[in-house]
This record gives C-alpha cells, structure tokens and sequence, in this order.
C-alpha cells in the first residue's frame, strides 16, 4: 500500500514537473522562428501538432549552436592570447572575435561532426616538391 | 545586424555577379533564415564578425540538427507503436544525440527522462541566457497551392470510351480540343476586283474560241477541197443560216 502511494505521488512529481517544464517552453520565444523550425521537421517526418513540443526542438538546437559557438569561441580567445603573450611590444592588431573555420572545426570534433577543410590546392602531384625529386 | 560584420574570404568581389546566375535551390528560403539565426546566435555568444565558410558550415549544421532529432524522435515514436511524437520522444532523441559528448546519467537505466539532464540543461539554458528573437517575421512556408483537379468520368456522368479504363480516372479532354479541322479562310470582300476578275475570265475565254475558230478556218482552208466549201456554203443557204453561209463563203475567199 505505502509502495503504491509512493509510486503515485512520484508519478504526479513527474507529471507536474512535465507540465511545468512543458508551460517554461511557451514563455521562452527561442531565436529560431517556430515556422523554420515547423518545415524541417515536416521534412524529416516528424508529425505532431503540439507547438510546445516544436519549442522545445527549438530551443535544443539554439542551445547547441550556442554551445558550439561559444566552444569555437574559447578556441578564438585562447588563440590570440597565446598570439599577444609572445609580441607584447608589438601593437595588438587582430583584437576583433572573428568565427572562423578552424575554431568551428575543434569545437565541432568534441560533437562528433567531422568539418575539416582542405589546407591547401596543388596543381600537380609534383607541386612543392625538390627540383631533384621531381626529375625522378 | 548591427554589431557583425562579415569578413568574405575571396568572394566578396566575385559575390554579384556569379551569384545571379546560380539556380535557385530548393531550400534557400530556408538556408537563408538559418544563416540569419546562426549569426544571431554569434552576436549574442560575443561574436563581432565571420567567415563566409564558417557560417555556412555552421548554418548547415543548424539545419541538420532539428532534422536528426526529428527523424530520432519519430524513430523512438514508431518503436512505440505511435505515429505522433511526444515529449519523451525527444527527449530520448535528445539524449541519443548527446550520447558523443556525454552527459551524467547515461548510462544509468530506468531513470525517468523528466528527469533527465538534458531537460535540466534546457531548463537552465531557458532561465540564464536572454530571449532574442527573430530579425524579421517569418510567414508559413512552403505555401500549399490548391491543385485544380481534372473531374473523373463518373463525376462528369460520361462513360469511360473503353471497358479497361475505370470510371474513377480523370475524364479524357473534349474531342474538339485535339481534333484537326480546317480552318475557313474568310475573306474580305472586294466588288472591284470581283469585276476585274470576271472581266479578265471572259475575255479569256473569248480568245480561246477565237483561237479555235482560227484553226478551223485553217484545217478547212488547207484540207477540205473547193467544191466541198461552195456546197457546205450552198446548203447553209437553203436551210436559211445566213451566218455559217456567210463563214463558209469568206472561207473560200481567202481559200482563194
């Protein structure tokens, strides 16, 4: 009996807590507009006509996009302090935050997402090769 | 936006023309209000500009995010015998996405997903970082156009030409609008030239006949003898045709 009653109020803990999180969704307008959010999830065969739920996707993906960009972020910082401790004399020229390709590569590893860009294009095999070598 | 500038790598110049004479894709509505949101989402984590590459790598990331965990939740959905998705759906959808980077509670088992740290995560996501909304107002896309559909043959009461088409298929087009029939040339009508032309078909045929008669008079003049025109001439005038008479003697005139 103690059991049971236990299991029930746990089960309305969690439905209240489902509601409640469920309502924090409705007063929070995430940047991704619901309408965006709406077509491609209607193009993966997602059906559900409950807004709070496209919320919800919403603010997740505003979350990791957040959460990568400040990940890139941290990468930019630690970058150009590391540039400004060995050329103190030097005038500080670059001290804008600017996203870049290399930032967002680091940060996207730790998620698993492989983005990785050519460092360069030859023309030939045999480009940047010794003279000698390239005889051969 | 404001604060953020863009820093193009190479394609700043290029960027005008080349860019008009790219097809539109599919999804470029849609590209194009990610890339706004994702340099929104920039400016607001302390970004102050860009590379081009960089934001599209990261606005093609924004786009394949939400569709993941869409095709994850319905996946989750299905598996429960459902067609619609609910919040535990994706919430477990959430956690399988997060699985690369880990989080507490993963591998613990029979734990509530209210529970769940990643619903704790958005909570306090939601509570710490301010609302930004959207630059722009977005309208409901794609836009649904009503298809006028062609009515069936059991709709328009007709019957199907042949016993192999079924009543239900749309009915086959009017006969006159694939038939060939010939076109009446109407034509302006002009007295004038009616005249002239009946004028000029007369006297056509007036020198045809006259042409013959010449080369009658030839062929007689040449062939027949004498006698034969004096007595042709001399019936003509019995009978009393003073005309062919007359025709015969002027024949034997010139006869010589």
């Amino acid at each position: 009996m103690n059991h049971n009653q236990q299991s029930n109020d746990g089960k309305h803990d969690d439905d209240s807590a489902l509601s409640d999180f469920l309502a924090s969704l409705m007063d929070y307008t995430p940047t991704i507009p619901d309408e965006l959010v709406e077509h491609y999830l209607a193009k993966s065969g997602f059906q559900c006509p409950d807004v709070r739920l496209i919320r919800l996707v919403a603010v997740a993906t505003q979350k990791f996009v957040a959460d990568v960009a400040s990940d890139s972020l941290q990468h930019c910082k630690a970058r150009q302090a590391a540039v400004v401790k060995d050329k103190r004399d030097k005038q500080q020229k670059d001290k804008r935050l600017i996203l870049t390709m290399d930032d967002l590569s680091k940060s996207l590893r730790e998620y698993g997402v492989n983005v990785k860009q050519q460092e360069y294009f030859a023309d030939s095999p045999s480009t940047g090769m010794d003279p000698a070598s390239r005889d051969e | 936006m404001s604060g953020v500038e863009t820093t193009g790598d190479t394609r700043k110049g290029e960027d005008g023309p080349s860019s008009s004479l790219e097809r539109a894709k599919a999804d470029d509505f849609g590209i194009s209000i990610s890339k706004i949101v994702v340099a929104q989402i920039c400016e607001s984590v302390g970004y102050q500009g860009y590379k081009e590459f960089a934001l599209e790598a990261l606005t093609d990331i924004s786009i394949w995010y939400p569709c993941d965990l869409a095709k994850n939740a319905s996946f989750h959905a299905n598996l429960d015998g459902r067609t619609e998705c609910d919040v535990l759906d994706i919430t477990r959808a959430l956690e399988d996405l997060g699985d690369s980077h880990g989080f507490p509670g993963a591998s613990e088992t029979g734990n509530c997903l209210v529970d769940s740290w990643i619903v704790k995560e958005i909570t306090q996501f939601m509570d710490t970082k301010e609302e930004i909304p959207f630059a722009q107002p977005v309208p409901k896309f794609p836009v649904v156009r009503n298809e006028k559909l062609v009515p069936s043959f059991k709709h328009m009461n007709e019957a199907p030409p042949g016993k192999h088409i079924p009543s239900w298929l749309p009915a086959f087009p009017d006969p006159h609008t694939y038939n060939h029939t010939p076109m009446w040339t109407e034509r302006a009508s002009n007295p004038c030239a009616d005249k002239i032309e009946q004028a000029r078909r007369q006297i056509k045929a007036e020198r045809a006949l006259l042409r013959l008669q010449q080369r009658f008079v030839l062929v007689v003049c040449t062939i027949l003898p004498k006698e034969a025109i004096i007595s042709d001439s001399i019936i003509f005038l019995l009978i009393g045709d003073s005309v062919h008479a007359c025709y015969w003697m002027s024949m034997l005139i010139m006869r010589g």
